[in-house]
């Protein structure tokens, strides 16, 4: 499994929504993410998954609601392998 | 929105989010996107969309809850389709009893299709380009027209609307979906001038071979639901008059839930179009609502791709 950093996590998004890493701060709303919608969604999901050797469940896709909880929830991961 | 009486397009939009207030944004977004020229096709659409669901057994609120419906699922699909880089119907067998002779989600399926003619930004603008660029620019008075899997009959209608073909057909498997077309016929007006029948084109291919009649054909959304499409378009040179074109709309990297044959990028889609005996005349690429074209491409975020194509060789 890789570990994502936080920087790396916000690029990971960026390159997803076409917006700048510094625009996305730990607070905020992934819906208030310039150009976020239910397919980024998909798309971050899936990519996480591919990089960091896991699947989420739709309860973990639930609860992806801030970039903090993205960064919560990858912890978690992290620490159940 | 105005502050007159509330435009079917209105009225259509507030039901969806009535039901579904998560949805908002999007329809603001793909409401955004629209020139001032699409805007008014929206509205054209809605009010056509309005008038086939008041002359049906469901109301609006129903075709919002189903639009919802098929959005949650199409949604689900998308995530298989990111994991596994595949369509996860496998079969036109397993997709014929889960969805087309499932007619209780048919009708789930085909309400909430005929909504996305008009929320969806990227299927507005295929009506946009079928309408300007197809019936306007590249139809002449006389001619016969065909439509192939014509679903729920906008299509059909919208070329009825043109006036000028001399003889229209409309060709389905399905009983339901024949169903659907003939109810929006006879709502918006074309029933008197179109044969509607249940006809598979694989299977006319031996008699008709050499002898087409038609001089345009339609094949909207149709490809991706057959595990070969390059059959059904090599069949269908065999109904094409001379002169001919072939109108397609296929979308490219596009899961949902009866989709089979998966076209990963536009070229893949032409190449399917010229192995089935065709030559590609003009075509666009239109990516799903919110999405440039470059982006969607990248992140394999669905396009639908516009084929207009003769017969080659001719």
């Amino acid at each position: 499994m890789i570990e994502m950093t936080e920087i790396e996590l916000k690029e990971m998004i960026g390159s997803i929504v076409d917006c700048s890493p510094d625009q996305i701060r730990l607070e905020m709303l992934l819906e208030d993410i310039p150009n976020w919608d239910s397919l980024a969604t998909v798309i971050f999901v899936s990519e996480l998954e591919n990089v960091c050797s896991f699947i989420l469940s739709p309860s973990d896709i639930e609860s992806l609601k801030t970039f903090d909880s993205v960064v919560k929830l990858l912890r978690t991961k992290e620490a159940e392998i | 929105m105005s502050s007159g009486p509330e435009s079917a397009l209105e009225s259509l939009i507030a039901s969806v989010i009535s039901v579904w207030p998560e949805h908002k944004s999007f329809i603001e977004r793909s409401l955004g996107e629209r020139s001032e020229e699409e805007m008014e096709l929206s509205r054209r659409i809605a009010e056509k969309i309005a008038s086939i669901i008041e002359g049906g057994d469901d109301d609006l609120a129903q075709y919002a809850k189903d639009y919802r419906r098929v959005c949650e699922d199409t949604s689900q699909e998308q995530l298989k389709f990111m994991r596994t880089k595949k369509y996860s119907a496998d079969s036109f067998e397993t997709v014929n009893r889960q969805v087309y002779q499932n007619a209780e989600y048919m009708a789930t399926y085909m309400n909430g299709l005929l909504l996305t003619e008009v929320l969806w930004r990227n299927h507005l603008g295929c009506l946009s380009f079928y309408i300007n660029e197809f019936l306007s620019s590249m139809c002449e008075p006389g001619q016969s027209f065909l439509e192939i899997g014509p679903g729920h009959g906008l299509l059909l209608h919208l070329a009825c609307e043109r006036g000028v073909f001399s003889e229209m057909a409309g060709w389905d498997i399905s009983e339901e979906s024949l169903e659907r077309t003939s109810h929006c016929l006879r709502i918006l007006g074309g029933a008197e001038k179109v044969e509607l029948r249940i006809q598979d084109v694989l299977a006319l291919y031996d008699e008709t071979n050499g002898g087409g009649r038609y001089e345009r054909i339609v094949l909207s959304e149709v490809l991706e639901h057959l595990p070969d499409p390059v059959k059904i378009l090599r069949a269908l040179k065999a109904v094409a008059a001379p002169g001919a074109l072939l109108y397609i709309n296929v979308p490219v990297n596009a899961p949902a839930i009866d989709h089979i044959s998966l076209f990963r990028s536009a070229e893949e889609a032409h190449k399917a179009v010229t192995d089935g005996g065709w030559e590609v005349v003009k075509a666009k690429s239109i990516p799903a609502t919110g999405y440039s074209l470059e982006r969607a491409r990248r992140l394999r975020v669905a396009i639908n791709e516009l084929v207009v194509a003769a017969p080659a060789g001719e």
